[in-house]
């Protein structure tokens, strides 16, 4: 079995292994499943191994590369699939008790795209039930339990890509899929320590994925450096006239390698009315950051998110668009076996808005669009805390009841702060999240980029420079 | 109209509370199952004609009192008096009295329609739920709008899903 070491590569590096011979795809496989097998049941990090395939895929990529046949640098690389991916040949279980004998066949665009690439698919990983689509209280809300944090076992990745954090942090794949429709990726990303991406909506296919909210669902890469996200993504962008939102060819390729090496500098903008309430390390992890970055050329300056309701604008699509797509779940009654008692009711509850508000909500969302786009004429991109908290235990302290909506678990926050996971999300902004520092507990803290809608590489290209600069993206756990 | 009205009603209330199972499925790529087999689920919502019947006049009943104007409302939802709806708790301060109404109008729907399905926690949360939906609601509202302002929806046309040539 090949050394942890090995297994903490990045994308880019196991791929230069790999082309130059000096690794065995197959080994690296077996090496990443026996790990996956020891550790993932200590995190809850997968729903299920899918050895067999690896294997085969495995085998394959060696016989091509060994022939000189080398597609690239995802041939031969390991990785795992939220399971809201449609994967032939095993369940799909999208988390959650009424689904978790679901099966498709066929694969999901991106499923086939990562194949296609070379890619090795390893597991389906753990994720909040429904993505969180119906709502929910706690990490409790999985089909597979709790996962686990593997920087700290008493605490949550967070979610819904929970199981994708903790495999990519736990070093049990070299890459993961995850989805976000509003943080999913971004928040388990930060709180694990490893370098995640949402990219722009419409970029990516969601063809054969679970939809919460098919006007802000995407799917994005995490991984231990931003430049591994930019490979991953290369790979999987793209039109596809199976998923309805799909961007139109010209808009939605994404040539990763094409645009690295521009050397004009960066022009970042650092929110400053955003996360009033945060921890204050997290915002002085990010002041450090930029300065990091302004050393090595970036110019940096004060930025403030436009107002506006992006927070209720934000949480409202999802619900309505929630309830729709969970309607069969929800009018059946099936929604009673779901773990999580908000998951069970909330769907009754969101069949109750109108058309009028979902139309209102959708009319004002344009305005919203255009507020922060202008924000883009002075800034590359936006920088901010990946997250507005540090951890969340498993098991948090008895607090008074709270309004609840939907993922409330990240979302108890006072009305009045600004959140950059809202208005991102909503407008379909690209983001990229990378560690920038630890707590004195040891807990990793992130600084995520957000960047103009078609504009992933300049979030890419802001991470890279700050990961070129520094070494807290090669940290992981002891495990 | 009116009496197209009623028939959708019963069609839709129909579809809503009829009885489903638990499918084990596999889907095909155009969404269809491939195979399904069907469980009893384990809190069954069947119910006989009689039920229905009664079911669904209580409803039809709230669609009647529906156009009536409450608070200035002008949401289509069906009012049916149910001693079971829980107490305004306090998670409705802080909205208005408008609000607070579109609030027990809302609560009071779910109620009739999946009441049986929901214990009192259950209603419970439902309030808090749809006074934190309406709080939401209230910061979208007032932001005006112009005619020509179109949703961030569109109709796409449809797309040949197969390169030309490769059919």
């Amino acid at each position: 079995m090949l050394s942890e070491d090995v297994l903490y590569l990045s994308t880019r590096e196991l791929a230069e292994q790999i082309r130059s011979d000096k690794i065995s795809p197959i080994e690296l496989t077996e090496s990443y499943i026996e790990r996956s097998k020891r550790l993932g049941p200590k995190f809850n990090a997968y729903v299920t191994l899918t050895e067999d395939l690896a294997l085969e895929q495995a085998r394959a990529a060696e016989k091509e590369i060994s022939a000189g046949h080398y597609r690239g640098p995802l041939h031969g690389i390991p990785y795992a699939a939220k399971d809201l991916l449609a994967v032939k040949g095993y369940k799909t279980t999208w988390g959650a008790r009424p689904y978790a004998d679901q099966a498709f066949d066929y694969n999901a665009t991106v499923i086939e795209r990562l194949s296609d690439a070379g890619a090795i698919l390893i597991g389906k990983a753990a994720m909040i039930e429904l993505a969180g689509g119906l709502g929910y209280e706690g990490a409790e809300a999985s089909l597979t339990g709790a996962c686990k944090n593997p920087w700290n076992t008493d605490y949550w990745t967070c979610g819904s890509s929970s199981g994708s954090g903790a495999i990519v942090a736990a070093g049990l794949a070299n890459f993961a899929l995850g989805s976000d429709t509003r943080g999913s990726i971004i928040c388990p990303s930060t709180l694990c320590g490893i370098s995640g991406m949402r990219p722009s909506f419409g970029r990516v296919s969601r063809f054969g994925v679970m939809a919460i909210a098919w006007s802000m669902d995407k799917i994005g890469p995490m991984a231990r450096t931003a430049d591994s996200c930019g490979l991953v993504l290369s790979a999987m962008a793209g039109h596809d006239p199976k998923d309805h939102d799909s961007l139109r060819p010209a808009l939605a390729s994404f040539s990763y390698e094409e645009m690295r090496g521009n050397s004009r500098p960066l022009r970042i903008g650092r929110l400053t009315n955003v996360f009033p309430y945060a921890d204050p390390v997290l915002h002085s992890a990010v002041d450090d950051a930029l300065k990091v970055l302004e050393q090595n050329g970036a110019e940096v300056s004060d930025a403030q998110l436009p107002e506006g309701p992006y927070e209720e604008a934000a949480e409202l699509v999802i619900l309505i668009e929630a309830a729709s797509a969970f309607s069969e779940l929800v009018q059946s009654g099936r929604c009673a076996q779901l773990e999580d008692s908000l998951g069970q009711i909330n769907g009754y509850a969101s069949l109750e808005f109108s058309a009028a508000d979902l139309l209102q909500i959708q009319r004002v969302r344009v305005s919203l669009q255009e507020k922060i786009d202008a924000l883009f004429d002075q800034f590359d991109v936006i920088a901010a805390p990946g997250e507005d908290t540090i951890s969340i235990p498993l098991k948090p302290p008895p607090q008074p009841q709270q309004p609840q909506r939907a993922r409330p678990r990240r979302q108890r926050r006072k009305p009045d702060s600004m959140q950059p996971d809202a208005i991102s999300s909503l407008c379909g902004l690209p983001a990229v999240t990378v560690p920038c520092q630890f707590t004195k507990d040891g807990f990793p803290v992130g600084i995520q980029f957000m960047g103009r809608a078609l504009e992933d590489d300049k979030v890419i290209a802001a991470a890279n420079l700050f990961q070129a600069h520094t070494d807290w993206h090669t940290k992981h756990p002891k495990l | 109209m009116k009496l197209w009205t009623d028939v959708a009603s019963i069609v839709m209330i129909w579809a809503v509370l009829r009885e489903v199972g638990t499918p084990d499925r596999v889907f095909s790529e155009n969404g269809e199952p491939m195979k399904e087999k069907k469980t009893q689920p384990a809190e069954s919502n069947g119910f006989g004609r009689r039920e229905f019947g009664q079911r669904a006049a209580l409803a039809l009943t709230g669609a009647a009192l529906a156009g009536t104007p409450l608070a200035g409302l002008s949401h289509d939802v069906a009012v049916v008096p149910l001693a079971a709806v829980p107490e305004q708790d306090q998670n409705a301060g802080g909205l208005s009295a408008q609000a607070q109404a579109e609030v027990e109008l809302k609560v009071q729907h779910v109620i009739a329609t999946y009441g049986s399905r929901l214990n009192d926690d259950q209603k419970k949360m439902i309030r808090r739920t749809i006074s934190e939906h309406v709080r939401m609601l209230e910061a979208v509202r007032p932001i005006t709008v112009g005619n020509g302002d179109a949703p961030a929806t569109v109709l796409k046309l449809v797309e040949r899903k197969t390169p030309q040539g490769k059919e």
